[in-house]
Order: C-alpha cells, then structure tokens, then sequence
C-alpha cells in the first residue's frame, strides 16, 4: 500500500536522504535498520509529510509526496515519532482525542476504549498532565495516540524508546497483532536485533542510501549486517 | 471631604475600574491566544481594534443601530487580522523568516491600518463622536453611580470572555488550539490543519478587539484613528500582568490595570492616569516575572 521511489531529502547542502526506494504491503511489518544519522528518521519524517522531498510517495495507488502532513494523516497514515513528542500540558484524554482529532463523536469514544484496554496503564492517568508521565508512559501515550482511528499504515520511530525489556516485549506483541488485523508498519529501531525477529522484511540504510534490503530473516544472517548492526 | 463621599469615590474607582479593565482584558486575550499558539506578539493588534470601532462608526453614520452595526463590523476585524495573518504573517513563516520579521511585519501592519484610517479620503485624522453606550442613564448602587455604559461594558466584555473561555477548554476546536500552542509538528501529525487553526486565532482575536473598541468607543463617546496604540499597549501590558499565554490570567490582567488606572486617576491625579499600566506592569513583574498566572518555562517546539 505504500510505494517509495528514488525518495531523497537535504536539508541545505547535506543530504540526508539519496535515493530512497522501499514498499510496505498490508500486514506486512518492515524494518528500517542503520545507525545514528542513516537517514531513517528522515524517512519516515518525509513521508509524513514534515520534510520537503523529491521523489514518488504513493499511498494505495495516491500520489502523497509533498502533501499537507493533516492529509497524509487523514488518508490513514500515522507517524509515531521520535522524542515521542506528546502534548506535555494536555491531559493523557486529551492527548489521545487529538489523536482521534478527525473521527466523529460515536466513533471517538469507541477508540478512546480500544486504546485504554490495550494501554491499560494509560486509563488509570487519563486526567493526568502527559508531561508528568514517566518516559515508558509516555512511549505508550505516543503509540496509544497513533492508534486512534484505526491507522492502516504506522510509521513507528524508536518505539521501544524508553521502554523497560518487558514492555518493549509487550509492545513488539502489540505490533505482531495489529499486523495480523491487516496493519502495514514500517519500523525504525536503534536495537536491530528484535526488530529483525519482529519484522518481515528489511532495508538497511548508511549514509543516506539502501545498503541492504530482503527478507528480514535472511537479513540477520548476512555477515555485513551481524558486524554493523548486531554486533556478532 | 466627608467620610461618605471618600467611600463612594473610591468604590466608584473600583467599580469604574472593573468596567474598564473587563474591555481590557477582551483585547488582552487577542494578544494572549496570538502569542499563546506563535510565541508572537501581535503589535497589529491595536490596529484592528481601532479598525472595528471605526467600521461601527461608519455604519451608524449611515444610519445603521449601534448592535447591527457591531454584528457586522467585529466578524468583518476578524477578517482582517486573518488577512494579516494570511497574507504577511504565514508567508514569512513558510520561508522560516525569524520571529523578529514577524514582529517588525505586525508594526508595519498596525501603521498601515492606521494611517489609511485618518487618511483624508477616509476618516480624516481629527476625533469623531461615537454614539453613546448610556442605554438607560445611570444607576445608584450604595450612594455610587454607575453609568449603564459601565453596566453594559462590564457584562457584555465578560459574557465574551466566558464564551471564549468555553471555546478554548471545552470543545474540539479549542483542544486543537491549545494542541498548536505547545506543539506544530505533533498537532500536524495527528491531523490537524495547523495553518487554519491559526488563522482562525487570528480571526477570534480581531473580533474581540474590534468589540471592545466599540464598547470603550461608546464609553467614551470618541473615536480616533490612533485610538488602538495606547489601548493596545496597555491591553498588552495586561496580558503579560497576568501571564501571557494563559486566558484567564489576560483577564485577571486587564482588570489589574483597569482598577489600577482609575484609583490612580482617583487620587493620584488624572495625568496619572495612562502611565499606571505601565508602573503596574514593572511593579508586578519584579515580584513575579511570569506574571499574575503565568507558568513556568513553557517550551514550543
């Protein structure tokens, strides 16, 4: 459902994004592997619509490259993104209302619950400022907010940021359920390992460029990636 | 002076005070919700108070009543300040011009406005008389008078600022505006317009500007095209009283200098009376530098 082509990004003179071409297909969870500075954050950033770019971006058969990032949300597409970047004032409840800022009324309160019981630690601050939250809550309260509304794609950035083994384990859980129900994610992690485990599929990105890309189980056996990536 | 007569000044200070300082702070909030969502301040401000007391001032000339008049006029104010924002204020953001051209374009704006007001071809430069806000004479209330001007500035400022305040805490849109004001990038990404939530904060501050000078205009019973550069600062002074940014603490502000300007004027002497604002305002801020309600280092990504 998302099709990238030849997607590239500077910002002044540097560029940070060179060529980028990748697909994710619904239920499919894809993994975005590099270090520090590859070009992962702004990739996803650019299809978000937060970054000018040059390049094709489609979204099921639609051209979405340069669009408004409130229609790029609109159509289905979220990014949970890096520094998590809640409303720190906003109460918990209302962080995730402007995640469902486009539903109708009925179907707000729907979402509010499915968020609530898949988060359940997040119903029992709902009336708390989401600044005051801890850093692991407020992954959760970021992931919670994408949530609402269903998305068909996720854009997820560092989710397991923050989080404790335990929880990351329970959020990669999360992700393996939404991909059965159809989801298509596309998963950007510092820590390779679980991601490659989670995922279907992978690019691996330096400097900007697709080193690296295919099955991500093969991918993990590549000698080039255990090195860089896996540290084995 | 008697015992009685000493009283019934000063309450009538303080009750003048309040009149005032409401209308105050219904500007205030425009300067408050501007700077609240683009860390702005929005020196057109004045301007478009000025403008709103002008387009009433025109319609009633033409015969139009002082209430028809105001529904007309403040929606149209609001459509200026948007147009500002619109026109001047989103281009140079979109080009990541610095807060500073922002600023600089709001006084430009605010000159622009005020200038083709007491142009010759159109309102000329000298005061105009503004029809009366005293709908039914004056009131005794404990031996002190109010006029029905203050009566009627005093409840019509604060049933706004109540509707505003509803807007803001209690639905869909003001949720999304107070989104906007801690967070572009987020607000964006969870699919907000940001561009027309903004303009549309543009567009609410004008009408309320161009609704208070028509309440201070009929108060005073005088209009001029320069009308808005003392009201504004003052009104301005008001909002970072209180803690700019936050909504009630611009009405808490207003109603500092309004009471604070009409005790001065009471006993201190009636050229004392403008400067008070401004006394008020570094008095208040040496005590507490975020103002009345202000909090602590808001950061906007």
């Amino acid at each position: 459902m998302l099709e990238v082509d030849a997607l590239s990004v500077r910002y002044g003179p540097i560029r940070a994004l060179e060529g980028l071409s990748l697909t994710v297909a619904p239920g499919e969870i894809v993994a975005l592997v590099g270090a520090n500075g590859a070009g992962k954050t702004t990739a996803v950033n650019a299809i978000a619509g937060l970054l000018p770019c040059r390049g094709r971006v489609r979204f099921q058969g639609r051209d979405i490259a340069n669009e408004k990032p409130h229609r790029i949300a609109d159509l289905g597409i979220r990014l949970s993104p890096e520094g998590r970047e809640v409303f720190p004032e906003l109460t918990v409840e209302e962080n995730l209302r402007l995640g469902g800022f486009s539903l109708r009324k009925g179907a707000l309160a729907g979402e509010l619950e499915r968020v609530y019981g898949l988060f359940p630690r997040l119903r029992g601050r709902k009336r708390q400022a989401a600044g005051t939250l801890s850093g692991g809550e407020q992954q959760m309260l970021a992931l919670g907010r994408a949530l609402m509304g269903r998305p068909k794609l996720l854009l997820l950035d560092e989710p397991s940021m923050g989080l404790s083994p335990q929880l990351t384990e329970r959020v990669f859980g999360l992700l393996d359920t939404l991909r059965r129900q159809g989801t298509g994610i596309l998963l950007i992690e510092e820590n390779a390992k679980p991601a490659l485990a989670l995922a279907d599929r992978a690019y691996v990105l330096e400097t900007g460029r697709v080193v690296a890309s295919g099955e991500a189980r093969a991918l993990r056996e590549d000698p080039r990636v255990r090195r860089a990536y896996l540290g084995t | 002076m008697t015992l009685s007569s000493a009283v019934n000044g000063f309450l009538g200070a303080i009750l003048g005070g309040l009149a005032l300082g409401m209308a105050y702070g219904l500007i205030a909030v425009g300067y408050s919700l501007v700077f609240g969502i683009l860390r702005l301040v929005n020196f057109a401000h004045g301007a478009i108070y000025a403008l709103g007391a002008y387009g009433v001032f025109f319609l009633t000339s033409r015969g139009m009543g002082l209430l028809p008049a105001l529904i007309l006029a403040a929606p149209l104010s609001g459509l200026g300040a948007w147009a500002v924002e619109k026109w001047a204020l989103a281009p140079l953001r979109r080009r990541g011009a610095s807060g500073m051209a922002q600023l600089v374009t709001t006084v430009g704006v605010s000159f622009l406005v005020q200038n083709t007001l007491s142009a010759e071809a159109v309102f000329g430069s000298e005061k105009q008389v503004f029809p009366s806000l005293n709908a039914f004479g004056s009131v005794q209330v404990f031996g002190v008078t109010i006029q029905s001007s203050q009566i009627i500035m005093f409840l019509a400022a604060m049933g706004l600022l109540l509707a505003l305040t509803w807007l803001v805490q209690g639905t869909r849109l003001g949720l999304a505006m107070r989104a906007c004001a801690q967070n572009f990038r987020a607000a964006r990404l969870v699919g907000i317009p940001v561009e027309a939530v903004v303009g549309l904060t543009f567009f609410l501050g004008g009408a309320c500007a161009a609704i208070a000078g028509t309440l201070i205009g009929g108060y005073y019973q005088v209009i001029s095209p320069t009308m808005g550069s003392l009201i504004g600062l003052k009104a301005f002074s008001a909002a970072v009283v209180g803690g700019i940014g936050v909504l009630h603490g611009a009405v808490a502000g207003g109603l500092v200098v309004g009471v604070g300007e009409c005790l001065a004027a009471q006993y201190l002497g009636s050229n004392v009376r403008d400067p008070m604002a401004f006394v008020l305002l570094i008095a208040i801020l040496l005590v507490r530098p975020r103002g009345l309600f202000g909090r602590e280092g808001v950061e906007k990504v």
